[in-house]
This record gives C-alpha cells, structure tokens and sequence, in this order.
C-alpha cells in the first residue's frame, strides 16, 4: 500500500485488509485495559462469536453464557494474541468455540439420557444442509463435505462441534480407534484437497 | 509441510490433539493451524446478534483493571490518540505478513516521521474513521467505519494553529479510500492538529467553511 510501503499498490489494501488492521489494533488496546476498544471488538466480532455459541450449543441460555465466557476470556487474553500468528477473527472464533464446548460438555455429564443416542441424531444431519447459506467459504465448505463419505462427515463434525476426542468417538461409532483415526484423516486430507481446488 | 504435519494441524484445529507446543515452536506448523482454522470456520456459522443487554452483563463480569480517568474528554483524546498508532501499527503488521511483490527500499536516513494518523471519533454515536497521511507520497488513506452521512456528503477538514478549518476534500461514507492532498493543505497536516468530518451537501460545502453539523474529530499522531 502506497501509503505506508511506496513498493506496494493501493490495491494491496483491501477493505477486509483494513477490517482485519482495526480488529488487531483494538485488540491491542484491549490488552492495556481499553474498555472502549474492547466495546469495538464486541460491535464487531459479537454476532460471528454469538453464532458460534448457538450452533454449539442451541438456542437459550447456555449459548449466552458461553459468550459471556468467551468475551471475559478474550479481555483476559488479549495479551496473548500474536496478529503475526493468526488473524483476529480466527483467534476469537476459537476462543467461542472452546467456551462454548466447555459448556456442552458440562451439560452431557449432566443429561440422564444416553449421551450416544443424542449424538447419533446429531452425526446423521447433513452438514451441507446447516451450511447452505449465501456466504461463498461457507458454500463450499459445505459442498467439500457433502462429498465426503456422510459418516466421515459426521465425524469431523462431531469432533469440531461437541469437542469429542478420538476414543468417545470410537466408543461412539463402536469401532477400533485407529480405524475412526484413519477415517477422519483421510476425510481431512480428502476436505482439504476439495477446498484447494 | 509434510502431510503427517498438515494433518497434525488439522487435529489441532478440530480439537482432536493438542499440538500447542509444536505451534511454539514451529511458525510453518503455526500457520498450517492457522489454514485449517480458517477452513472450518464456517462450520461454526451462521452469523446470529445477540440479545441487546449482553455488552452489559458482559461488562459486569469484567476484571477492574480501567481506572476511569476523571476528565473524560482528555480520556477520549487519549484514547483517540492511541488508537491511532496502535492502527498504524497494525497496518504495518498485515502488511508485513503478506507477500512481498518487490524488495523493499532501503531505510531512509533520519527524517520527520513519514506517516501521521489521525482516530476520529465521535461526540457519541456509532462509528469511527482512520485518516492515514504519507509526508513522501503526499496521499492519505481515509477509512470510514460504520459512519451515517444521513444522505450528505462528508467532507474531511484539517483545523491548524489558526483554528480556521480548510478543505481536504469530500469523502467516501462506507468504504476506504486513498487520495492526494492539495499542496497547499499539505504543511498543515502535522502532529497535534486536529481533523474533522463534517456532513455537506452533495459535492461538498459551497462556502469553503463547514456548513453542516461536524460528526467527528481527532488529533493527528506520527505513527
């Protein structure tokens, strides 16, 4: 960008570029104790990390303690975020996504009903069909998962979801552990293949 | 990157392992973490606000660790001010980070700070705008954020010593924007000064003075 870097063109400098500048700009007077950036970063990011929540754990009450969880947990952290790393929106995803699965796990241990039949019903949902929606990354994650074997699918899921290990998935699937292994691995290989094309 | 390491990556991302020593260690494994993370994130969508009193309850739970300033203006104006640099800042980091089309010139001997930012906020309200200046090039970089022209067209004004605000132009209300600044207008543009948005009708004040209600303001900082 010209303006800071004469050898590069305005061009180089997205609007999303600039987005992404201001989120770790803010992020970094959050980590000096700056209420007002921390109120930019929630205008900004709240609705993505809120969805997070909600697709972890439903609607109600818990989605909305997890992002209270993962707001106080990213003023705490701010300090920690290496923009050179990672971008901001992927470090604060991460951040809900860990709350969130906290507190779906706090839960299962709590439901009286088999955790494997609530689990089953939630492995068997097409993912494709909760990821149809206009956003063009969502689309085509979800079309690379649609091409996946659908237990496969389910796996990844399951996984990324409800935080289940390797071993609750085995147990799950009533399969060996290296069979679920070699499965998510190379439905990952698979994924990603699909996303590069 | 090996496979094995990309898939390591991709268990990491997805839960299944903790890698978080090797990501310490290892900015290329780092960054293949960073891909997958990416790559899933849609899995975690769709986008959804949430209810209307969370920033409070939020608030509340927060560590103290803001003594609140007693003279809030002087507060804003500090926050402003850092804000500014901090978004230099991380200007340059993304820069830094992205591909390279060409060698870079060599550092230039000792000179007054090449670049002046300036967070402009407003009195209350939404919205924020970064006006960057680069001394070398004599261009700045304007980026609105979330700002309401209410139908007019805002217009950026740099206010000197002289307290008389002149003219840099009008200005986009919704996206960023990079522009020369007039040759005349360019010595004032300094350390201090303040900047201003005002809303004018279409094509800008007809009068060479703000006509219409200033929206937002900030001081230029050296980056």
């Amino acid at each position: 960008m010209e303006l800071v870097r004469p050898s590069l063109q305005p061009a180089d400098l997205s609007a999303k570029d600039v987005e992404r500048a201001q989120l770790v700009a803010a992020l970094r007077e959050v980590a000096g104790g700056d209420r007002s950036a921390f109120h930019r970063v929630y205008a900004r990011t709240s609705a993505k990390l809120f969805g997070i929540c909600v697709r972890i754990l439903g609607e109600g009450q818990d989605a909305e303690d997890a992002l209270q969880d993962a707001y106080v947990n990213v003023w705490r952290r701010a300090a920690s975020f290496e923009p050179s790393r990672a971008s901001p929106i992927t470090w604060l995803a991460t951040i809900a996504r860990n709350a969130a699965i906290d507190r779906f796990r706090a839960r299962g241990s709590r439901v009286a009903a088999p955790i494997e039949e609530a689990a089953e019903v939630a492995d068997t949902r097409p993912l494709a069909d909760a990821l149809a929606e206009a956003d063009s990354d969502a689309a085509r994650l979800g079309h690379c998962l649609s091409e996946l074997d659908p237990r496969d699918a389910g796996l990844i899921r399951t996984a990324f979801l409800e935080g289940a290990s390797y071993s609750e998935l085995a147990e799950r699937r009533g399969e060996p552990l290296g069979t679920i292994k070699s499965r998510i691995r190379r439905a990952l290989l698979k994924l990603r293949d699909c996303l590069c094309r | 990157m090996t496979e094995d390491d990309d898939l390591l990556a991709a268990e990491h991302a997805l839960g299944l392992t903790d890698a978080s020593e090797r990501i310490a260690a290892d900015p290329a494994f780092a960054e293949a973490v960073e891909g997958w993370r990416a790559r899933l994130l849609p899995m975690l969508g769709p986008d959804r606000a949430p209810p209307p009193d969370m920033w409070d309850r939020i608030v509340r739970q927060l560590p103290a660790n803001d003594a609140g300033a007693p003279d809030a203006r002087l507060k804003r104006w500090r926050i402003a001010t850092f804000g500014a640099s901090a978004l230099a800042a991380a200007l340059l980091a993304v820069l830094i980070v992205r591909p390279q089309p060409a060698p870079l010139p060599p550092p230039q001997a000792a000179a007054p700070a090449p670049m002046l930012v300036a967070s402009l906020m407003p009195e209350k309200g939404p919205g924020m705008m970064t006006v960057a200046y680069d001394r070398r090039s004599g261009r700045m970089l304007v980026n609105p954020v979330k700002m309401d022209p209410h139908g007019r067209t805002p217009e950026l004004w740099v206010i000197p010593a002289d307290g008389r605000p002149r003219s840099l132009g009008t200005i986009p209300a919704n996206a960023p924007a990079t522009m020369p600044v007039a040759p005349a207008r360019r010595a004032m543009l300094a350390e201090g000064v303040t900047i201003a948005v005002s809303l004018e009708p279409s094509g800008g004040s007809p009068t060479g003075l703000p006509t219409g209600p200033v929206v937002m303001a900030g001081k230029i900082v050296a980056a």
